[in-house]
């Protein structure tokens, strides 16, 4: 039996299951890299582990004891240490306190500034790092070295598992060269460390076993020197099941309906397309990439530099009515948050951004209201009692179905999906599809982002595949493939 | 093709439920007021009621659209005193002066609310911070212009506002009219975009809503009202206070909720207000024919509150609204 184990997990969502008896195994001493797309289940795995989320089902078993029940800061008890994907510094607390905020004894503020301070300057000496100042506030320091403080942080106490998730996407070349050396040294020690990235040369050049995940299990477990990047690639992806996508129209013209020259703000690294009448354009690359800047940025959303030209003119896209105005809807990422009024009822919501089409006079026009959502129920099949209903009270996959139907009343050109298929089962999916392609037949264009690389390839005329906020390759025709989504994805080049 | 089937019978929506919830309190208040004291359920107390209540239930009013949009206004009773006090210092005894004084006043209720609207939403500060402080300014400026209660607004003013049509008073064809209207004002793109806004600002604005224009109105509206309450109380007193109003403010909040108006934003509605401000006015009577201290009326409607606030949350639990909670 391995040191440490996750067996036979599974967790659920609502409808969709994150992870489904999946097993993890690793031993002391072991720099293990966890390899998956996005959504294979790696994150809520990390989660579990460190007591954020209850597993379903399954067990942890660490130095052969069970742990069960386990709160966050029982875990951290038990010896497990995560730096996770998000910041979690306090800005307005200074370094020190921020490396001590998980002991309790300074929480109740029985250690003073000083002695943290004296413990923070040990810490640094131990670990080698002379760029940080304890009594600096997080607040003045640039995110690179926030990322070192949140490592540190895990480092700070005695563990026996670290888990690095993602831990490198903000460092400095140089402290990734220290946080390796780190590693190395650490794994010497005996301890387990849980290597996460998306860039499979890190992988390689610091993991000496890797676990590759795919669709909320556990796919292979092998040597890293035993399999190379193709391999490696071809398990992530599986070979999943056609055969629901829509046959592709090729009703693509050479008409420019969004022209987009050199967008740049923070998150954007000059992008520069074009968008035809008719034409599916996917983008794609692991989240975080900045795809969902871009789409903000198209729909009026967020400041951003450079020009927009819809059908040929140049617009300043300053807010989202604008971008309303000139033909532009947004399907967004999270329906909850982002995208429906949930209290109010699927009328309501259906109606939100239209409300100017049923005027009437001063009045809003009950009948013509009626019409047009029943009209748009039919149409896209919306399984709901009555329209009165609130829409929170409807399955994901419908809900998702309303924010479609309140963007396509609107009558936009050009729609932006944002990962739409998210948590949607496979028969919603494959209307979805079809709209879509009736969309692009009446001469309409969509802007198409998904993490499902499988519906990009399916679905796409073509695809630019997005990292560190720019178009990074773009893939047509027969290079159109989910292999090569994922490798420029990771850093590597195209086949 | 699957047969489209949705039912068409009439279904209550939750809003619907909370409005509910406060007639059936009135209901019960009124039931028990009965018992209690028979001889006071006759067509001349209810005009006495509205006439009392009247100022605060269009308070009240202006409070719920500011809820329902996701703010609150805690300047309500500021501008009430404000409104009385320049009414019953500068109110002409002409008719057209009169109503010129009127307009004047409740546009400067309007400005007043649009003031803490745009300071609000331009400057990202907090509702509550921005209409507390800025109801001391007001209570401040109240106090300068009439140092002690006092005033005298022109009798004819006084007798018009409280002018009785048999068995109905001016101020409940006002109570009808306001309830006619929301029904309208409910269609309206306007009100739409106040629920929505309350629901979910995020998504309001994703959808082209210009959510700083709809919360700055909702504060205009509110101030406006609010100075409408302050001419009210002027003739209902026939005087000036700088000061009184300002006890107000609480209450609005109070009958917003009771009637059914959530505090988050987006949930309830003007009818339930215009039914807690009834609901408010039978348990202060109640107690009072019970003979009960006046603390224990404090006390009670502090535990009532609760407990509507409690029902109406149960009620948003059992329609799936707290799912990942």
């Amino acid at each position: 039996m391995a040191d440490f184990e996750m067996r036979h997990i599974s967790k659920s969502f609502g409808n969709v299951h994150a992870l489904e008896k999946a097993n993890f195994s690793a031993n002391r001493g072991d720099c293990m890299g966890l390899l998956g797309e996005n959504g294979a289940g790696k994150s809520t795995l990390v989660k579990i582990l460190c007591g954020v989320e209850k597993e379903d089902e399954g067990e942890v078993i660490l130095f052969g004891k069970k742990m069960h029940r386990r709160t966050p800061r029982e875990a951290m008890e038990e010896g497990v240490r995560v730096v996770h994907q998000e910041l979690s510094l306090i800005p307005n607390g200074t370094v020190a306190e921020n490396l001590f905020m998980t002991d309790r004894e300074s929480i109740f503020g029985r250690k003073t500034l000083k002695s943290l301070t004296e413990k923070a300057a040990a810490l640094f000496e131990k670990f080698d790092v002379t760029d940080l100042d304890a009594n600096e506030y997080v607040s003045d320091i640039p995110l690179a070295k926030c990322q070192k403080i949140e490592i540190l942080k895990a480092l700070a106490f005695d563990f026996e598992i670290l888990v690095l998730d993602e831990a490198t996407s903000a460092l400095t070349e140089k402290d990734v060269e220290w946080l390796f050396g780190l590693v190395r040294k650490l794994s010497k020690e005996g301890k387990i460390i849980i290597f996460i990235s998306h860039r499979l040369q890190e992988i390689n050049s610091i993991c000496e076993r890797i676990t590759i995940f795919r669709n909320g299990t556990s796919v292979c477990e092998a040597k890293r020197d035993e399999m190379d990047t193709d391999q490696m690639v071809t398990l992530m992806l599986g070979r999943k099941m056609a055969g629901y996508y829509p046959e592709r129209c090729d009703c693509m013209t050479e008409e420019v309906l969004l022209h987009v020259e050199d967008l740049r703000n923070n998150e954007l690294n000059g992008i520069s397309f074009d968008l035809h009448a008719g034409e599916i354009l996917g983008v794609g690359g692991l989240s975080g990439q900045g795809q969902a800047a871009l789409f903000e940025a198209l729909y009026g959303a967020a400041p951003v530099g450079g020009k927009i030209l819809i059908r040929g003119k140049e617009h300043k896209l300053h807010d989202t009515s604008a971008a309303l105005k000139n033909g532009i809807a947004l399907i967004p990422e999270d329906r909850g948050s982002q995208g429906l009024a949930l209290p109010l009822s699927v009328k309501e919501n259906i109606t939100l951004a239209s409300l100017s089409k049923i005027r009437k006079g001063p009045f809003l026009s009950a009948t013509k209201e009626n019409e047009l959502v029943a009209e748009m129920i039919e149409k896209l099949q919306i399984k709901t009692d009555t329209p009165e209903v609130p829409v929170v009270t409807l399955s994901g996959g419908n809900q998702q179905k309303v924010v479609l139907a309140k963007q396509l009343l609107v009558g936009p050109d050009i729609l932006l999906m944002y990962d739409i298929t998210r948590g949607v089962d496979v028969g919603t999916k494959r209307e979805m599809f079809n709209l879509m392609l009736d969309h692009c037949q009446e001469g309409k264009a969509i802007l198409f982002f998904s993490t499902d690389t499988e519906e990009l390839v399916h679905m796409c005329n073509s695809i630019y595949v997005m990292f560190e906020g720019k178009f990074k390759e773009r893939l047509c025709g027969s290079a159109m493939t989910e292999e090569n989504i994922i490798r420029v994805s990771v850093g590597e080049a195209a086949v | 093709m699957q047969k489209r089937n949705y039912d068409r019978r009439i279904k209550i929506t939750p809003d619907g439920k909370r409005t509910v919830v406060s007639f059936v309190l009135l209901v019960f208040f009124l039931i028990i007021m009965y018992l209690v004291q028979p001889s006071l359920m006759k067509p001349s107390r209810l005009i006495t009621i509205t006439n009392g209540q009247l100022c605060l239930l269009l308070g009240g009013i202006g409070q719920t659209l500011v809820l329902l949009a996701g703010g609150i206004d805690l300047s309500i009773g500021g501008v009430i005193c404000l409104s009385n006090s320049i009414a019953a210092l500068y109110m002409p005894d002409s008719i057209p002066g009169m109503i010129l004084m009127s307009l004047l006043i409740a546009a400067l209720g309007v400005g007043i609310g649009m003031f803490n609207g745009v300071i609000i939403t331009r400057f990202h500060v907090q509702p509550f911070v921005v209409t507390f402080t800025v109801n001391y300014v007001l209570l401040g400026i109240a106090l300068k212009l009439l140092p002690i209660d006092g005033g005298e607004p022109p009798a004819r003013y006084v007798s018009g506002l409280l002018h009785n049509f048999g068995i109905f008073s001016l101020s409940m064809i006002l109570v009808i009219l306001i309830l006619a209207g929301w029904v309208f004002m409910r269609r309206t793109r306007f009100v739409r975009n106040i629920y929505a806004v309350g629901c979910n600002a995020k998504a309001s604005a994703l959808n082209g809503i210009d959510v700083s224009k709809v919360k700055i109105m909702t504060f205009a509206l509110s101030g406006g009202l609010a100075a409408l309450a302050g001419l009210w109380r002027t003739a209902q007193l026939a005087s000036g206070s700088p000061d009184a109003g300002d006890a107000l403010t609480m209450p609005s909040i109070t009958i917003s909720v009771i009637g059914g108006t959530s505090m988050a934003g987006g949930m309830g509605g003007v009818v339930g207000t215009v039914v807690g401000a009834y609901i408010l006015r039978l348990i202060q009577d109640l107690l009072t024919f019970l003979g009960a201290k006046s603390f224990w009326s404090t006390v009670f409607q502090g535990v009532f509150l609760v407990m509507t606030v409690g029902v109406c949350s149960v009620i948003d639990m059992k329609k799936g609204g707290k799912k990942n909670g």
